[in-house]
């Protein structure tokens, strides 16, 4: 027989137990999750311009978990060496500027130099004076993605 | 059944409908979406087009309103219309998936329903630019 | 113990909301209509603004009171600009003093913003009186 003292001790147990929000801990389980990281399939190239302290930015969508390839290819224009140095990066559309997470300074090459895994979505790759600019630069990207 | 009884069974039923696990409700009531404004604002001339890149971190409505249309040079406003869109950010541009061409209102003139992730808003010259203006787009979002 | 089960229930129903709820309470926009007064004054050539909310859709109407000297100013309305530096005007007309609303336009809810400003007609400074009715 369940007396009414007690009940009235129970009830603030079950209402606690009922509404605690926290996580009971499980037991580890055998399942394995496996990403797959896919190769690039689509190449996209990026042909713009930078004035002297300013930047430009290509936005791409990668579709599958994967790998991107981001490559400056070239720099040039009237007055600058082709040498010269710049910054690339990564990141997302933001604003009227892509807001970078991954950054890179350097001259243009034949080899990525950005490569990195990234989920499906929306990305930029923003190419920017770093101070090194005399003239506006004509700039070609390389964006290899799946 | 006895009041003490009666009161337990009771209990378990009020406790069990108050808190009970949300995978097992029948009934749900709706989630609160927190909307945001935001203002976009810039100068185009003749056949330009500038574009905002936002972050919808939720499924939902993007209502959009071109709120403003001004002399970039004198401030004074202007009835021409201009094309607004929202799409998504694509190599240097924002290819709008909804667009209307409208005249600067203080009601919103479109809605795009829109999944999570990356938007923009699109403004562009429709032919109705001679000098340059300044525009102000308000957008709720998400 | 002397408490009933009656007692049980209050307390039950208590704990319960209070430790479950995490519904927001919504709250009811005001629907009626609402005036105030902007009055500043500026110099020659310059204008002055001042931001509102508006709560639910309706018609903003804007009438000029008061110029002193008396000339025709220029009223309108329109987006604040988010760094606070002024309002992007919207709808705009040239009026003289007068009693009624010179300008209306619908607004849905948000905030926007009145502006008054020289038409080239202002000799050093005016004063101006501004009715600003909205919802």
């Amino acid at each position: 027989m369940v007396t009414r003292r007690t009940l009235a001790a129970l009830i603030p147990l079950v209402v606690i137990a009922a509404c605690d929000k926290t996580e009971t801990p499980t037991s580890a389980t055998d399942t394995t999750t496996t990403t797959t990281v896919a190769s690039p399939t689509t190449t996209e190239e990026f042909n713009g311009t930078v004035t002297v302290g300013g930047s430009s930015f290509y936005a791409f969508t990668v579709a599958d978990n994967g790998t991107v390839n981001v490559t400056l290819a070239s720099v040039g224009g009237a007055g600058v060496p082709s040498t010269v140095w710049m910054g690339l990066g990564v990141g997302a559309p933001s604003g009227e500027d892509c807001s970078t997470t991954t950054l890179t300074n350097g001259p243009a090459g034949a080899s990525p130099q950005v490569s990195s895994v990234y989920a499906p979505g929306i990305y930029c790759v923003k190419v920017a004076d770093i101070g090194n600019l005399a003239q506006t630069a004509t700039v070609a990207v390389t964006i290899a993605h799946p | 059944m006895s009041a003490t009884r009666l009161a337990a069974v009771m209990v378990c039923t009020l406790v069990a409908a108050a808190c009970g696990d949300e995978a097992a409700e029948t009934v749900t009531s709706p989630e609160t979406v927190t909307f945001s404004t935001a203002q976009f604002s810039n100068v185009i001339g003749p056949g330009g087009r500038r574009f905002y890149s936002f972050t919808l971190e939720t499924s939902g409505p993007v209502t959009v309103t071109l709120a403003s249309v001004t002399s970039a040079d004198t401030g004074a406003p202007l009835t021409i219309p201009l094309r607004v869109g929202v799409g998504r950010p694509q190599g240097t541009e924002c290819p709008p998936a909804t667009v209307v061409t409208v005249p600067a209102a203080l009601q919103s003139q479109f809605t795009h329903l829109a999944g999570d992730g990356i938007y923009c808003i699109d403004v562009a010259d429709p032919g109705t630019v001679t000098t340059p203006v300044r525009f102000a787009v308000r957008f709720t979002h998400p | 113990m002397t408490h009933t089960p009656r007692l049980f229930f209050g307390v039950l129903a208590v704990l319960a909301a209070a430790g479950c709820s995490t519904t927001a309470s919504p709250t009811a926009a005001s629907s009626s209509a609402a005036t105030f007064t902007f009055t500043s004054s500026f110099t020659a050539n310059g204008s002055a603004s001042r931001s509102f909310e508006q709560l639910t859709t309706g018609v903003v109407g804007l009438t000029l009171t008061a110029a002193s000297p008396d000339v025709r100013l220029g009223i309108g309305l329109g987006i604040p600009r988010p760094d606070g530096s002024g309002c992007n005007l919207t709808r705009a007309v040239e009026v003289a003093v007068g009693g009624a609303p010179q300008l209306t336009v619908t607004a849905d809810p948000g905030v926007w913003c009145v502006r008054v400003y020289d038409i080239g007609l202002v000799p050093e400074r005016v004063t101006f009186a501004l009715d600003v009715s909205h919802f």
